[in-house]
């Protein structure tokens, strides 16, 4: 059987015009312009960017528009949208202004038809589920919406069930404990996910070093979401990323370079082993995948 | 050169607009009968359903000047969702006919489940085998997938090209005269795509 290709993805946390990154969706850093990281990682070959809004649902607030617009005019691969999209007209809105897919979490938590009523419109391959969950300690996972501000007492398998059901093309699952900390995916998720349904599936959350992609081998997905590896990476090799753009966004400090480049009291706290996307790319190749643009050869 | 898109309330137009300001091709976009009259090249992009897609394109009263440009031997162009409304039928919720350009029509994934190992819907980077037997040439690139439903042309020469959802082959690209069109994105397929999203246009419009 003739296997997929594996998709390589990255998320940006935004959080007003700043690409932030946190850890378990909290204490978020600033790391700079979110426009040029995403020009970048489409130079260098990534598969989708996916935008999410962090305070979307909090404030309800349109701030991502113009930010949408303009790295949709920089990069020619898909983007999908997330935060706040609580309705059929938002959606068109983000549609028009160039994301190829949005997700929806919090507005799918209060009203799980919105799945149905947008992907009957787009099609449910433009609609992805976008499910945050926290594992506890007896292992049972439950669903969080909010960006990790609200518990809801929905647990994973019933959650995957109904979204399915209401018509959700792809399922972007993120693991709000491991977001951040570099201590590798709970990659044990997928097969409680896969026994349920077949349709494409995006893991997400605690990527931190190319050894935690070994999982691949005794698990397939359809596509890996990473983001610290890839953020500080790129943000301790550039920073002019991090300059403020007095043109586009007047006087606003993009980010604190200093502090990701020296730390606080001489401990530069990143918890994970940056890398790039084409390492990373070859490595999962070398797994025996096959990934697009890839540089090594697959073992297929 | 210039192109005309078709703007009938059906997803992503931006994105087209923006491919071909960046291959150098000025676009503008057209949602009324009168306004496709004067069209040279047109687009038919296209994101969502195709039952709303045709219903659309015949309360906006542009299915009957489509098919007149057609027929007139003007080029015609559709992506993702277009491409599909260039076939005679689909049976996406329902049996919807289409615009007829080119034989045959557009099924569900679903309908080949039994004998292939499809994933539904299927997304995701593939491989686009090219075969343009015109032009002599064989060539493969990877290209953006996002569909549910796929094209079934019925003469295999309109095939200009195949790609893989798991082990099933399916057609996802067309080419014949003055038509064609991918299932693909090609204006989200990175530099590839839009150097196929070029040359199929100038391969319609000489």
């Amino acid at each position: 059987m003739a296997g997929k290709k594996t998709r390589l993805i990255t998320k940006l946390d935004i959080k007003g015009v700043h690409l932030t990154k946190g850890i378990q969706y909290d204490g978020f850093r600033s790391l700079g312009d979110p426009a040029m990281y995403a020009e970048y990682y489409y130079g260098v070959g990534i598969d989708e960017i996916i935008i999410q809004d962090t305070v979307a649902s909090l404030y309800e607030q349109k701030s991502l528009d113009a930010l949408l617009e303009r790295i949709a005019s920089k990069i020619f691969i898909p983007l999908t949208v997330a935060g706040g999209i609580n309705s059929l007209e938002r959606a068109r809105e983000i549609f028009r202004l160039g994301a190829d897919k949005i997700c929806l979490n919090t507005a799918a938590v209060k009203k799980i038809n919105l799945i149905n009523e947008i992907a009957s419109d787009f099609g449910s391959q433009a609609v992805v589920a976008s499910v945050d969950y926290y594992l506890h300690e007896d292992g049972r996972r439950e669903i969080w919406s909010e960006f990790g501000r609200q518990t809801t007492g929905i647990f994973l398998e019933d959650w995957i069930k109904q979204i399915v059901k209401a018509g959700a093309g792809e399922i972007f699952l993120s693991c709000i404990n491991k977001d951040g900390t570099g201590r590798g995916f709970d990659h044990k998720v997928l097969k409680i996910v896969q026994n349920i349904t077949d349709i494409p599936l995006i893991i997400s959350g605690g990527a931190g070093q190319l050894p935690h992609f070994d999982f691949l081998k005794n698990h397939e997905v359809n596509a890996i979401c990473v983001s610290s590896m890839l953020h500080y990476d790129v943000a301790l090799k550039h920073k002019e990323f991090f300059k403020s753009d007095i043109e586009t966004y007047g006087k606003v400090e993009l980010g604190n370079y200093d502090f990701i480049s020296e730390g606080y009291g001489g401990l530069t706290v990143i918890p994970v082993k940056t890398d790039n996307i084409l390492n990373i790319k070859n490595y999962i190749s070398k797994l025996g995948f096959t990934l697009r643009n890839s540089k090594a050869e697959s073992k297929v | 050169m210039k192109i005309w898109i078709v703007d009938y309330n059906v997803g992503n137009l931006s994105n087209v607009f923006r491919a071909c300001r960046h291959l150098g091709l000025d676009s503008e976009f057209v949602n009324s009968a009168d306004k496709i009259k004067d069209a040279g090249t047109i687009i038919l992009p296209g994101v969502g359903a195709f039952g709303p897609a045709m219903k659309n394109l015949e309360s906006l009263g542009l299915k009957e000047s489509l098919l007149n440009h057609a027929k007139a031997g003007k080029p015609v162009v559709g992506i993702c969702l277009g491409f599909q409304l260039l076939f005679e039928k689909s049976s996406e919720n329902g049996n919807h006919a289409g615009l007829g350009l080119v034989d045959g029509e557009v099924l569900s994934f679903n309908k080949v489940k039994n004998q292939f190992s499809v994933q539904v819907p299927n997304i995701g980077w593939e491989k686009v085998k090219v075969s343009d037997s015109v032009k002599n040439e064989n060539l493969n690139f990877d290209a953006y997938f996002t569909h549910s439903y796929f094209a079934k042309p019925k003469n295999p020469s309109h095939a200009l090209a195949t790609s893989l959802n798991r082990d099933f082959e399916f057609c996802c690209s067309v080419l014949k005269e003055n038509v064609c069109g991918t299932q693909f994105h090609p204006e989200i397929s990175g530099d590839e795509g839009l150097k196929f999203l070029n040359r199929i246009i100038h391969d319609v419009s000489k």
